[in-house]
């Protein structure tokens, strides 16, 4: 075990060598580059002023003793200015990471809590209107497009009811209470799909597993049916149902952007978003690389827990 | 099951045949394999419900896109004074802020959508499948480099590379590359193509895997069959269930991506017929006619649901672990 | 940001529609426009509170010399500064920093002299020596200043004494004073260089908090502000202000309903009549000075580098149509750069009428074939740019051309309109102070941006004029010859005008005494937040 994970974690460093690479030199595709995109559109840049910014900036140099510098500094965790707003790209994205954070986790916890026992009551009640019911709500939630049923929720609990407000934030940890109201819409509308997806994976595992003949057996010895379920199929049923929530978070976590955009939610999605418009690339490439080391993390530690509670699972 | 049975098909005929050596399958038995194949899995789509719901919903879609022009009832980009028409026998989801009947534009918007996923799913897979079936058969491979004999761990290189390319946000990718290279029907199929990538390699390479062991594999080699014609002749056929399903849900999937990319203002511009763009356009009239939002909205949902029931049906029957449903 | 977001304006409230509200006839524009004064000009305003505001645009950045400067219309930042001079209601240019300056016979030595009872937000009092070091910073290269360009006419700037100031000008240059107000040179600390980034010191009504980018901005009153108001109490009433960037028309719009904000600096123009229906929740002010749409023709390569061809399209766009469908009517048909309300409006400018038929003889006799096919950019962040560029190209395809529409993101567009590789520019100009802004820098080949990012028109006749009413003192005498300029355009049609959009900025009952000015500055003398108040609960 100590030997895989080793060998994991050794295998994160070509990843993440290959993703900074990718961040830092497609930008340079930029048409114009980025001191063109310092200026107002309508606003002509004398050369002289072009030269001093480029000198400024390091733009000069040739374009792999950049990159190096930069992924040298990010090493050290000094992920260099923004351009356009000038602040320090490192406390930029903290300032707005708890935020993403925090609704990713609010959407993974909603998720589960509904689609566990959904899941478990459908596989239970196989080929009734209840499965029919929870099969039907989880299509729902893996084709309904999320920004329409933002859209769509705004329009009835915002603006209809005025049940809850349409944007906004307060951090949870300092009103815990008065944070849930912001958070529900939100993390309502990023549930729906991991939610979809994990009602599916906790029904059709739990199907398997009560074909299996350990349950039969216990059947057969007279082991009420709660106990089976609870004790024993549900258990393993759950394991590919956390996995796959487990790897949804990851991507949650970089899927935001268009939840952000509709709610004012201050998170790190705004924020490139943002800046990919304003072709503020030190900010972008600070926060893609966050969000990839925060995806390879998580599925590192979902591959390792997987392998924990299920032993029989094979090494790649 | 019905992949077992082709595989079994192929096996035997493998393993019994004296003259596989000398005959590559021909064409026209290829074909008549593909057609049975196709034949088989229809029959089974037949049985469920809700997956023969969603091929009806994917053919209709289909349909609907390549009679866009004749089932537009008035040219999607004319404007006319009739602006946010109610529904009408003449405008049957009414008009837009320019007198733009929204039918023809939902109808046009189902081409463009289905044109632009298919194709970015068909890319992706070119790409994809190869990438893993050579992952997944050669695993680390021995090269001759100026005489010298070299490891290329293929595999590892080929693996690590798509764990980057999946490390990446998609949605952080789809944006970059947008905002760079502009958002030209091209580019999006490029783009969602590419991305479909490394799942469909890593999926192919999973089946590559658990196929290489099986007794036909050994049997050619024991033929002397080259490794490229094992790998692309009769390995992959027997890993086609996993990619049609996969394609399957990516083209309901890349549809809302697409969408979704419009929505933000990228990808599809106004006056192009596009759901999403048109729904970034309808929110502004959210309160006020709801109608704009509604309809482009129904047809996205619809088509992704359609695809996903599909993907779904097509999975109960090709994977053999669910069959006891 | 853009043009149409940083616009400042023109117009007071005209009376026929303060009448017509007054008299009660008429609902929703002359109702919208009705001055809150009216209602409120009972109670007497109390100090203190917090009021939250959401403007379309964010913070750019904190040093404000370097390339964005914080406009006054939709920057929230803009209420920590001052300048020399700066706007007042109707936008002419009036004394600020400066409390009157004086011009030499030969128009080359303007005196200042600034005010002794301005204090920086960290204490200290400000000096003649400040006002240079910042006039000097602008002036510097490294500075990165948009309007470096236009303040390189000065030659020389010399301390007579600590509170006056002399600039020597290499040329006669009159709209001196509109080029030094809060919007393009604000005065900061130049002691505090240091912590520009992070944190702003000036002399503005309201001094830096905090900053959370795209989130929040807060500033707390400055109590030893300069202005006073007309009973001679300090100014400003507020306590603390809050920005909230909301880009979205309707999330901004959604936010004011909800109570996210107090105020909104523009509702989405298809919402403005709804206004009407909610006279007891919020007060509305029309802002008719906010900037003009145009298309440029790219007159640098064919078809638009045959003047035939520009009036041919010019008379193709239907004004009236892009009005009705993109504004719903809240806005002004456009010939000339300055609205009705604008002190530079000018007499006697001929207008396009709207004549396809007309058109197509000018292309079928400039040799133009049907189906040609052109190239359109635009900028996706404007719902009435875009809204109106789709018109535009359909009115262009029934005098048979085939426009491809880029819509494009603020790098795509910048990229592409110096590449030069379109035929028509739709964008828009924000309001300016001074018409030598506008005709100069869009028009005058004597300028780089006319030929790398606009049409790239040349006339010789033109440049003369521009020249010469720069060099003129009275206004009168310079509104003739833009007037004349104007009427060139007109001819030549190395553009053609569309709308002028007429943003509606509302707040909650509360927020008493606000006033946008009629470009929509939210700060400008003895005006906007600097006199607002809140009612107390």
């Amino acid at each position: 075990m100590l030997a895989y994970t080793v060998r994991r974690l050794l295998n994160l460093i070509p990843i993440l060598f290959l993703v900074t690479a990718f961040l830092f030199f497609i930008f340079r595709f930029l048409p114009g580059g980025p001191i063109e995109m310092m200026v107002p559109p309508d606003e002509v840049l004398d050369e002289e002023v072009r030269l001093i910014l480029e000198k400024e900036l390091g733009l000069d140099r040739p374009i792999l003793v950049q990159y190096f510098d930069w992924l040298w500094r990010a090493l050290q965790g000094d992920f260099g200015e923004s351009i356009y707003s000038q602040l320090p790209v490192g406390s930029l994205i903290m300032e707005r990471f708890p935020a993403t954070l925090y609704l990713a986790l609010a959407a993974v916890v909603l998720a589960i809590a509904v689609a566990i026992p959904m899941g478990t009551i459908a596989a239970l009640r196989r080929n009734t209107m209840t499965d029919y019911v929870a099969m039907g709500t989880s299509v729902f939630g893996l084709t309904v497009p999320n920004f329409w049923l933002a859209l769509m929720m705004i329009l009835l609990f915002s603006l209809g009811l005025r049940w809850l407000p349409s944007m906004g934030y307060v951090d949870p940890t300092q009103d815990f209470f008065g944070s849930l109201k912001h958070f529900i819409m939100p993390a309502i509308v990023l549930a729906a799909y991991p939610c979809a997806v994990a009602t599916r994976m906790t029904r059709s595992s739990m199907l398997d597993e009560l074909n299996k003949d350990y349950v039969y057996t216990a059947r057969s010895q007279g082991l009420p049916e709660w106990k089976i379920i609870f004790k024993y199929t549900l258990k393993n049923a759950l394991i590919p149902t956390i996995t796959i929530v487990g790897l949804l978070f990851a991507r949650q976590l970089g899927g935001t952007i268009i939840i952000e955009s509709i709610f004012g939610w201050p998170g790190v999605g705004l924020l490139i978003f943002e800046h990919i418009n304003a072709r503020d690339f030190p900010v972008v490439q600070g926060a893609g690389l966050l969000l990839a080391i925060f995806f390879v993390g998580i599925n590192l530690a979902v591959d390792l827990m997987y392998r924990l509670v299920n032993p029989r699972v094979e090494l790649s | 099951m019905a992949s077992d049975s082709v595989a079994r098909d192929v096996s035997s005929r493998l393993l019994n045949q004296e003259d596989i050596r000398v005959e590559a399958p021909t064409l026209v038995t290829r074909l008549r394999r593909t057609g049975a194949y196709l034949k088989d899995m229809a029959g089974e789509l037949w049985k469920s419900k809700l997956a023969s719901c969603g091929a009806f919903i994917v053919l209709v879609m289909i349909l609907v896109a390549i009679f866009a022009d004749v089932l537009a009832r008035h040219d999607p980009f004319s404007m006319t004074d009739a602006a946010l028409a109610p529904v009408s026998w003449e405008h049957w989801f009414g008009t837009d802020p320019y007198g733009r009947d929204i039918w023809s534009r939902v109808v046009h918007g189902a081409r463009r959508a289905m044109v632009i996923s298919a194709s970015a799913v068909l890319l992706g897979i070119l790409l994809g499948v190869p990438l893993g079936a050579v992952s997944g058969y050669y695993g680390t491979t021995t090269v001759h480099v100026a005489g010298r004999q070299v490891r290329v761990p293929l595999d590892n290189i080929i693996m690590r590379l798509v764990d980057a390319w999946l490390a990446i946000p998609g949605i952080l990718f789809f944006l970059l590359v947008v905002a760079i290279f502009g958002g030209s029907d091209l580019v999006l199929i490029m783009t969602l193509g590419v991305a479909q990538v490394p799942l469909l390699a890593r999926l192919v390479r999973g089946s590559v895997l658990s196929e290489k062991t099986k007794e036909y594999v050994e049997a050619s080699h024991i033929i002397g069959d080259s490794n490229l014609n094992i790998t692309f002749r009769q390995i992959l056929p027997n890993c086609l269930s996993p990619i049609i399903v996969q394609a399957s849900v990516s083209v309901g999937f890349l549809i809302i991506v697409e969408a979704a990319l419009a929505f933000l203002g990228l990808g599809a511009q106004p006056p192009t017929p596009a759901w999403g763009a048109d729904l970034n356009e309808a929110k502004n009239f959210m309160e006020t006619y709801p109608l704009l939002t509604i309809f482009p909205g129904l047809a996205l949902s619809l088509t992704v649901l359609g695809f996903n029931l599909f993907g779904d049906g097509l999975r109960d029957i090709l994977d053999p672990r669910q069959v006891e449903q | 940001m853009t043009p149409i977001e940083t616009a400042d304006a023109t117009l007071r409230l005209s009376r026929r529609e303060f009448v017509a509200a007054a008299g009660g006839g008429i609902v929703g524009l002359a109702a919208l426009g009705l001055p809150p004064e009216a209602a409120q000009a009972a109670t007497q305003p109390s100090y203190g509170g917090s009021i939250k505001i959401g403007l379309r645009g964010d913070v750019s950045r904190l040093d404000p010399h370097h390339f964005f400067p914080p406009y006054p219309t939709s920057n929230a930042l803009s209420l920590i500064y001052n300048g020399l001079t700066e706007a007042d209601y109707d936008t002419n240019v009036v004394p600020a920093l400066a409390h009157a300056w004086e011009t030499s016979k030969d128009g080359l030595t303007w005196t200042w002299h600034i005010r002794k009872d301005v204090i920086f937000h960290n204490g200290r009092q400000m000096t003649g020596a400040d006002v240079k070091a910042n006039l000097e910073r602008v002036l510097n290269p490294r500075t990165g200043a948009v309007i470096r360009g236009e303040l390189s006419i000065i030659d020389k700037i010399e301390l007579l004494d600590d509170f006056t100031l002399r600039t020597t000008l290499k040329d006669k240059y009159y709209p001196l004073p509109a080029m030094l107000t809060n919007r393009w040179v604000p005065i900061i600390d130049p002691q505090s260089l240091d912590s520009i980034k992070q944190h702003p010191i000036a002399t503005g009504p309201f001094k830096f908090v905090s900053w959370k980018r795209l989130h929040t901005t807060v500033m707390a009153r400055h109590d030893t502000y300069w202005e006073k108001d007309p009973d001679g109490n300090a100014l400003p009433y507020l306590d603390e202000i809050i920005g909230k960037p909301l880009a979205d028309d309707t999330v901004r719009l959604t936010a004011l309903r909800t109570g996210e904000v107090d105020m909104i600096d523009a509702a989405s123009y298809r919402d403005q009549a709804r206004f009407s229906e909610w006279t007891d929740t919020f007060d509305t002010y029309q802002i008719k000075a906010l900037g003009t749409i145009w298309y440029y023709f790219n007159a640098q390569r064919p078809p638009f580098d045959d003047v035939r061809v520009r009036r041919a399209v010019a008379m193709a766009v239907d004004k009236q149509d892009i009005m009705r469908k993109t504004l719903f009517g809240h806005g002004e048909i456009m010939d000339q750069f300055y609205t009705e309300a604008s002190p530079w409006r000018l007499p006697g400018v001929s207008s396009w009428e709207f004549n396809p038929d007309e058109a197509r003889r000018l292309l079928k006799e400039a040799g133009v074939r049907p189906g040609t096919r052109l190239t359109m950019i635009t900028f996706n962040r404007y719902n009435y740019i875009k809204e109106g560029a789709q018109i535009f190209q359909q009115n262009l395809r029934q005098i048979g051309f085939m426009v491809n529409l880029k819509i494009l993101d603020w790098g795509q567009l910048t990229a592409a309109r110096k590449s030069r590789e379109w035929d028509i520019l739709g964008l828009g100009s924000a309001y300016r102070m001074d018409p030598h802004e506008y005709y100069f820098k869009e028009l005058s080949s004597g300028s780089p941006a006319s030929k790398q990012t606009y049409g790239g028109w040349v006339n010789a006749d033109y440049d003369k004029l521009i020249a010469a009413a720069r060099r003129t003192e009275h206004k009168a005498e310079r509104v003739q010859l833009y007037a004349e300029a104007e009427n060139l355009i007109h001819a030549e049609a190395p553009k053609v005008r569309t709308i002028s959009a007429h943003n509606l900025s509302a707040w909650h009952k509360h927020v008493r005494a606000y006033r946008p000015n009629i470009a929509g500055n939210i700060t400008y003398n003895a005006g906007g937040f600097r006199t607002a108040w809140r009612s107390p609960a």
